[in-house]
């Protein structure tokens, strides 16, 4: 069930960093506040991730 | 029959080449479809076939019945949005046009339509068994259609058949030159003349501000892969209330052995129209569609920045009438056609140097003319588009003033 969540979760944030792909795109040449957003939804992912691996090992 | 390995292996792993991510897309027809975030997330949760149907049969076992996902609220938001009454979602704006033709009009009778619409406007009154009575339009270089030719045209029927035509068509921007038809102009004379105004917002309703009632339409249809941040097929049919009995005219239709009988399903929408990812992708982007037409003067100013830029090479001129009251921009561009003469890739070297810089929709081969759509671009992305064109015109030595 976590796991079913986590996942989306995570897809989630790399949608979030997509949008700012297509908003800058070709270039990708980002304000600070693209910046943050992405390198927020990165932090996320690692986190949810991390959860997950802890989470299978202890299946 | 068994399909051999290697040839199934071609549809795994399906990439596109131009992903949003990486280009920048001006073609004519897809700006105004492209998703929201939240329709990228909704189609990863409801792309499965019948996702939508969960919770259906309801009350009533049909499409626009359904609350959980909210379709029945949404439909009627949808209407509420367009100022109209009903609203269908069907799979294309063709679709919409074809039902309202059919349900409209019987074999052999007329619809009147502008010279600027849609080949689908005419597929759709073909398959309706209509004929097609066009509206002229001024030609080169404005293509503005005469608006008050309506009502001669609808005389032109008149006195042909002894009958009013069935419906009148008009294209509220048209797709070859992105030029605005003042809608209440036809609104007027259908009004006038008793005659059914259908208004074809594909191109306008979903990204600009359309308010069906204030325009005088009766019948209003559009596009949500076109204009509404939706994945296709999905179109949009909205009607008013005088209309309403007979668009959702329901199935009377029995079995001769079976008996059975379909009662609940609305006949001229075939039963439940679009299910599944695409209406879910109109769905999740409605409530940033509702945000953006407000932000319509700004997608304005920027064409009309791009447009301007853009004729300061030598030999590009903006076609279709000006200023530019649309995103969707026709331009000549004579000097680069001299260029292609002479250039060994001849008209495909437009398409390669801008692909070079990251820059596609432009049709591959043509120089002469071409279409784009700056909807949705930011003003850095418009910039990078001018940029590109400005480096290409330097390099084969046109002049910019």
């Amino acid at each position: 069930m976590a796991l079913t969540s986590s996942v989306k979760e995570t897809i989630s944030e790399m949608i979030k960093i997509q949008q700012v792909l297509r908003r800058t795109s070709p270039n990708h040449k980002m304000n600070d506040e693209e910046k943050r957003q992405v390198l927020l939804s990165i932090e996320k992912a690692e986190e949810i991730l991390k959860m997950m691996r802890e989470e299978v090992k202890g299946r | 029959m068994k399909i051999p390995q290697d040839r199934l292996n071609r549809y795994v792993g399906m990439r596109r080449d131009f992903a949003e991510e990486e280009y920048i897309n001006l073609q004519p027809i897809q700006r105004g479809g492209i998703l929201t975030e939240e329709a990228r997330r909704a189609i990863l949760e409801f792309g499965d076939g019948y996702s939508t149907c969960d919770w259906c049969p309801p009350k009533t076992a049909r499409l626009d019945m359904i609350t959980d996902p909210p379709i029945q609220q949404f439909y009627q938001d949808l209407a509420e949005f367009l100022g109209m009454d009903v609203a269908r979602v069907v799979t294309r704006c063709r679709e919409a046009k074809f039902i309202a033709f059919r349900m409209l009009g019987g074999a052999g009778d007329y619809v009147v339509l502008d010279s600027t619409a849609h080949y689908s406007s005419y597929i759709a009154a073909e398959l309706a068994e209509l004929r097609v009575k066009e509206v002229p339009n001024s030609g080169p270089p404005e293509y503005r259609v005469d608006l008050e030719a309506y009502a001669a045209k609808i005389d032109e029927v008149k006195k042909e058949t002894g009958k009013l035509p069935a419906a009148l068509l008009l294209t509220h921007i048209d797709y070859l030159y992105g030029n605005l038809n003042d809608a209440k102009v036809v609104a007027k004379i259908a009004k006038e003349c008793k005659v059914p105004y259908i208004l074809n917002c594909a191109y306008s309703a979903g990204i600009m501000p359309i308010n069906g009632k204030e325009l005088g339409a009766d019948v209003l249809t559009s596009s949500g892969h076109k204009s509404w941040a939706a994945s296709a097929p999905t179109g949009i049919l909205a009607f008013n209330k005088s209309l309403e009995e007979k668009f959702t005219a329901r199935s009377k239709m029995e079995g001769d052995l079976t008996k059975r009988k379909f009662g609940a399903k609305e006949l001229a929408m075939l039963g439940c129209t679009v299910m599944g990812a695409p209406l879910i992708t109109l769905m999740a982007s409605f409530p940033e569609v509702v945000k953006r037409v407000e932000r319509w003067g700004e997608e304005v100013e920027k064409v009309r920045y791009l447009v301007a830029e853009l004729e300061r090479i030598e030999g590009i001129k903006q076609m279709g009438m000006r200023p530019k009251m649309h995103t969707l921009t026709h331009m000549e561009t004579e000097s680069f056609y001299k260029v292609s003469e002479t250039h060994k890739r001849k008209g495909y070297f437009l398409y390669d140097e801008l692909r070079s810089r990251k820059i596609v929709g432009i049709q591959p081969g043509l120089t002469k003319h071409f279409k784009l759509n700056t909807y949705g671009l930011t003003w850095d992305q418009i910039r990078y588009v001018r940029d590109a064109f400005f480096e290409i015109a330097k390099k084969y030595g046109l002049k910019i003033s």
